[in-house]
C-alpha cells in the first residue's frame, strides 16, 4: 500500500512535471499556457455547440469526438475516485467514492471498447510509422509530427492493452476464485494496471490537445 | 579490638543466613517448576484452614478447609492472586479491551448501570453506587472465584468491619477452576457468598463437605468458636460437616485436577443465552465449532503461573508485553503472524481460511468475529442474559426470558481499533446528579421509595419488568431529587438520553456521554464456516434491509420515548446510514456491471488480438517479401 502510493505519487509528480515542462517550452511564459490550456478545456463545448454541423457532415465523425469526451469524462472521475483517496488519505477506496468507482467503471469499459471500435483501424500501426521509428534509432533526421503520430498511436495500443488486464482483474475477483493472497495480488495489479494506464491516457491526451492541432482524422490520415 | 570484630562477624554471618534462606523461599514452591514429565501430578494432600492448621475430623468445632492455605502450600499464591480473575480492583494492571460488567439492577428504582473496578469506558466503579467491597460480593461474588476485593483488606469499608469478621474472607477459591470432580459445586459456592459464608465458600463448594447455616443471620459479635446469642438462637450458625470417607488414614484427600479443565467448569461464570425466537429448545441451538471439535476454552485462553488469562483480542499481546498472546487469537490461530522465524498457525489443526472472493478490504475492517460469531444476525437484535449478569446457575435465578438486566445483542459496532465487530449491548438507567458535565449516580435507594410513592398512588399502575414511567413522573422525582441538593441539577439516564429539568421547569432531553450504551464484544459462539456471513453472498451484509447496516437495536429501559425506540445498526458504527445504504443499492445492478464489464473485456481483447495479429502477418510477410 505505501509502496503502491509512494510509486504513483512519484509517477504522477513527474510525469505533470514534465507535461509542466514541455508546456513551458512551447509557449514560452506561463500566461500563454494558461491561456491555452483554458481554450483547451473550451473544445468539449465546441463540439456540443457544433453538434448538428457534425451530424450533417458525418455521423461517425460526431460519434468519434463525443466518445473521446465521454470516455476522457468518466476516466476522469475513475481516476479522481481511485487515486484520490489513496494518494491524499492513504486509505482504501471505500463508502461513496468506491459506490462511484464501481458504478462509473463499467461506463469507461463500454467507452473505451466504443472508442477502440472508432478509431483502431485509424490508429493501426503503418509502414510509415516503422520508419520513423527506424529512423529514430538510428539517429536519422524525422519530421516531428511522424514522431508525434508514432507516440500518440502507441498510448492508444497501450491504454487498450493496459484495460485488458484492469478489466480482467476485477473480474476475477468479483468470483470466488481466489484466496485472501490472491485477491491481494488482483487488487495490486489492478492498481497497477490503473496506474499505468492512466499514466499513458494522460501523455495520450496531452499529445491530443498539445500536438494534434488538425482534425486527428486528418493526423492520422494514410 | 580483635575479640571485638569476630563478635561482629559471629553475628552477621548467621543474618546473611537468614536472609538467604528467606529470599531463596520466597523464589519457587514445589507445584510450579515442571520437571517435563507430562503426566499429571496426583493431588492427594492435606487441608488446612484458614490459620493453617491442618484439618483434623475429630476438632470440634471442625473448621472449613481453605483453598489458598491448602494450594500455597505447593503453588506462589501471591502470584497466583495477582490473575486476571482477581486484579479487577488493582489500578496498575490496564484494563484492556472493554469486557463484560457487572450490572446492578434495582427494579423498584428503575436503575441497570454498570459497574466495574476496571477503569473501562463507561463502567462505574462499584462504591459510586454505595457499594463497598462486602455489599460488592453479597451482591455479584456469587460469579467470582474469590480473591481480588474479597481478600483486599485495604479495600474494605470501616463499616464492615464487624461483618468481615463473622463472614471471614472470600480467598481464591482454586477449586473454581480447578477441581474437576464431578461433585464440584460452583452453584452452591455461589449460594455461600450470598449468605456471607465467604469462609465456607469453597469448601461447600468441594463435593466432600456440607455447609449448614448462615453468617448473614449472624449477629456482628458472632465468633466462631462460641454459641449463638439467645436473640438468634431460631438461626443456625454457619457449619461445616466433611465427608470423612474422602479421608485416606493419613487425613489426606485426593482431587481431580487435570491440566485442562472441561469448559463446563468457565461456563458457570462465561454462559450466555440467546433468547432467539426461531430457536426456542436448547436442543435447536448449536454450540461453539471449537467445543463441537473437542478443544476447551484453556486451549486458546491459557494462562501461567501468574494465571493472567490471554483473552484472545488482537493487540492483547502488545498490550500485556506477552508476545505469545498474538498466537492465540483467531488470526494467530488459523492464519499466523507475519514476523515470525518459524511458523506456529494452526495451532490444534486450525484450519486456514481460504475466503475465496472476499475482497482483502473486509480483513482490515472487520474482526472475525464479524462473520463467525455469536447468534445469525435478523432484522432486530435479540435479547441475550449471561451467567454473571443475570445470576444463571444460581438456584432461584430468574429463568424468564426477559429478565432484567435487558442485554441485546448482536450489536456490529466499530471497536477501538477501528474494526467492526458484534458486541453485547444494554442502555444505562439511572439517577444523577449533574456538576459541569459530570453525572454522579445517585444511590438507588434514595430514589426506590420516590418511584414506589407514585406507583402507590396510582393503582392503574402495573409492575412489570420496569415500573412504567410517566415523563410527569419523571418530572416529579426530579423535582424531589432537587430538593435534596439545590447545588447540582438532577438527572435521569434513561435509553440513551438525559433527563433533566429546564430553566422553564419543563423535562428536558438531551444527548449525554453518560447516557451513550455500554458495548462488550463478544466472540463466542464462533459459528462453523457454513454459517458465517457472506457464506450466501454480498448481499449477507450488502442488501438494503442487511442486519449488519441496517438492523434495529432495540432501547431497552426503564423509560423510552416512543420516537428512540429502536436505533438503527449504523448509529454504532461511525457512518452514516445513507451512505451504507447507497453502497448497498450497488449491490443490485452489480450483476448488470459485471456482465458489461465481461462483455468489454471480450470486445477489447478481440481487437487487440485482431491487430496484433495482422501485425505478425504484414511482418511475416514483408520478411517473405524481402527474402524474395
Amino acid at each position: 500500500m505505501t509502496l503502491f502510493r509512494t510509486i504513483s505519487g512519484l509517477a504522477l509528480l513527474l510525469l505533470f512535471a514534465a507535461l509542466a515542462y514541455d508546456l513551458k517550452r512551447q509557449w514560452k511564459n506561463w500566461n500563454a499556457v494558461r491561456e491555452f490550456l483554458v481554450s483547451q478545456m473550451r473544445l468539449p463545448l465546441l463540439v456540443w455547440q457544433k453538434r448538428q454541423a457534425l451530424l450533417a457532415e458525418n455521423i461517425l465523425l460526431f460519434a468519434r469526438r463525443i466518445v473521446f469526451l465521454l470516455t476522457v469524462l468518466v476516466f476522469l472521475l475513475l481516476a479522481i475516485t481511485g487515486f484520490v483517496p489513496l494518494l491524499v488519505l492513504g486509505d482504501h477506496l471505500t463508502g461513496i467514492l468506491l459506490v462511484i468507482h464501481v458504478t462509473v467503471a463499467p461506463l469507461f469499459a463500454l467507452s473505451l471498447s466504443a472508442l477502440a471500435l472508432l478509431w483502431a483501424h485509424r490508429l493501426r500501426f503503418l509502414r510509415s510509422d516503422g520508419e520513423a521509428v527506424r529512423g529514430l534509432i538510428n539517429n536519422r533526421y524525422q519530421e516531428k509530427e511522424n514522431i508525434i503520430r508514432f507516440a500518440w498511436k502507441t498510448c492508444f495500443w497501450l491504454v487498450s492493452v493496459l484495460s485488458l488486464p484492469l478489466m480482467l482483474t476485477v473480474i476475477l475477483g468479483l468470483y470466488p476464485l481466489f484466496g485472501t493472497e490472491g485477491e491481494e495480488v488482483l487488487i495490486r495489479l489492478h492498481g497497477y494496471s490503473a496506474l499505468f494506464l492512466m499514466l499513458v491516457a494522460i501523455v495520450h491526451l496531452y499529445l491530443t490537445i498539445a500536438y494534434v492541432k488538425q482534425s486527428p482524422e486528418q493526423f492520422v490520415k494514410e | 579490638m580483635m575479640t571485638e570484630r569476630k563478635n561482629i562477624v559471629r553475628i552477621l554471618i548467621p543474618l546473611f543466613m537468614a536472609l538467604g534462606t528467606v529470599a531463596g523461599q520466597t523464589s519457587t514452591t514445589i507445584g510450579d517448576v515442571a520437571d517435563g514429565n507430562r503426566a499429571l501430578p496426583v493431588h492427594l494432600i492435606k487441608l488446612c484452614d484458614e490459620f493453617d492448621h491442618v484439618i483434623n475430623l475429630d476438632e470440634k468445632p471442625v473448621m472449613p478447609f481453605s483453598a489458598k492455605q491448602t494450594c500455597r502450600k505447593c503453588h506462589d499464591y501471591e502470584k497466583i492472586r495477582a490473575g486476571w480473575h482477581f486484579n479487577a480492583a488493582d489500578s496498575s494492571v490496564h484494563p484492556g479491551r472493554a469486557g463484560e460488567p457487572w450490572i446492578f439492577v434495582d427494579r423498584q428504582a428503575a436503575v441497570q448501570i454498570p459497574l466495574s473496578y476496571r477503569k473501562w469506558n463507561g463502567t462505574y466503579n462499584p462504591a459510586a453506587l454505595g457499594l463497598s467491597t462486602f455489599k460488592f460480593l453479597t451482591t455479584f461474588g456469587r460469579h467470582l472465584p474469590g480473591g481480588g476485593v474479597g481478600e483486599n483488606e485495604t479495600l474494605q469499608d470501616l463499616n464492615d468491619y464487624m461483618r468481615w469478621q463473622v463472614s471471614g474472607s472470600l480467598d481464591v477459591n482454586c477449586q473454581s477452576c480447578h477441581n474437576a470432580d464431578p461433585a464440584q459445586n460452583q452453584a452452591e459456592y455461589g449460594v455461600q457468598v450470598l449468605r456471607q459464608n465467604f469462609r465456607w465458600a469453597a469448601a461447600a463448594s468441594s463435593g466432600f463437605t456440607t455447609v449448614q447455616g448462615t453468617a448473614g443471620e449472624m449477629p456482628d459479635s458472632y465468633d466462631l468458636y462460641s454459641a449463638v446469642p439467645p436473640e438468634k438462637s431460631n438461626f443456625l450458625p454457619p457449619t461445616v460437616t466433611y465427608n470423612s470417607s474422602r479421608f485416606d488414614v493419613t487425613g489426606k484427600v485426593l482431587f481431580n485436577v487435570p491440566r485442562k479443565m472441561p469448559h463446563t467448569q468457565c461456563s458457570f461464570c462465561h454462559s450466555s443465552k440467546v433468547i432467539d425466537p426461531s430457536q426456542p429448545e436448547r436442543w435447536e441451538g448449536e454450540e461453539d465449532v471449537h467445543l463441537a471439535a473437542g478443544m476447551v476454552c484453556v486451549d486458546c485462553h491459557r494462562n501461567g503461573l501468574d494465571h493472567q488469562m490471554v483473552r484472545g483480542y488482537e493487540g492483547e499481546a502488545e498490550l500485556n508485553g506477552k508476545p505469545a498472546a498474538a498466537f492465540l487469537t483467531c488470526k494467530g490461530c488459523h492464519i499466523g503472524i507475519d514476523d515470525t522465524s518459524i511458523p506456529r498457525q494452526g495451532k490444534k489443526g486450525a484450519p486456514r481460511p481460504q475466503h475465496l472472493g472476499i475482497p482483502p478490504v473486509h480483513f482490515e475492517r472487520l474482526a472475525c468475529t464479524a462473520c463467525h460469531s455469536g447468534p445469525w444476525p435478523a432484522s432486530a437484535t435479540v435479547r441475550v442474559k449471561t451467567s454473571r449478569a443475570h445470576a444463571l446457575g444460581i438456584p432461584k435465578a430468574d429463568k424468564a426470558d426477559d429478565a432484567l438486566p435487558q442485554i441485546v445483542a448482536p450489536v456490529f459496532a466499530k471497536q477501538a481499533n477501528g474494526t467492526y465487530a458484534p458486541h453485547n449491548l444494554f442502555w444505562p438507567a439511572f439517577w444523577g446528579f449533574r456538576k459541569d458535565n459530570d453525572v454522579t449516580p445517585i444511590l438507588p435507594e434514595v430514589v426506590r421509595p420516590l418511584v414506589m410513592e407514585i406507583l402507590s398512588k396510582d393503582t392503574t399502575r402495573v409492575l412489570s419488568r420496569w415500573p412504567i414511567l410517566r415523563e410527569s413522573d419523571i418530572h416529579g422525582i426530579l423535582q424531589c431529587l432537587q430538593a435534596l441538593d439545590s447545588t447540582r441539577t438532577p438527572v435521569y439516564v434513561s435509553s440513551g438520553k438525559l433527563f433533566s429539568m429546564g430553566p422553564d421547569g419543563k423535562l428536558e432531553t438531551s444527548d449525554h456521554e453518560a447516557a451513550t450504551p455500554y458495548l462488550w464484544p463478544l466472540a463466542h459462539d464462533v459459528r462453523p464456516k457454513a454459517q458465517s456471513l457472506g457464506v450466501r453472498g454480498c448481499t449477507d451484509c450488502h442488501a438494503t434491509d442487511a442486519p449488519f447496516h441496517f438492523g434495529t437495536v432495540l432501547v431497552a429501559s426503564p423509560y423510552v420515548a416512543d420516537q428512540d425506540s429502536v436505533e438503527r445498526m449504523t448509529h454504532f458504527q461511525d457512518k452514516a446510514a445513507i451512505s451504507a445504504w447507497l453502497f448497498s443499492m450497488s449491490f443490485l445492478f452489480r450483476p448488470g456491471l459485471q456482465l458489461i464489464i465481461i462483455l468489454c473485456f471480450l470486445l477489447m481483447a478481440s481487437i487487440v488480438l485482431l491487430y496484433t495479429m495482422r501485425g505478425l502477418a504484414r511482418m511475416i510477410r514483408s520478411l517473405a517479401l524481402e527474402e524474395e
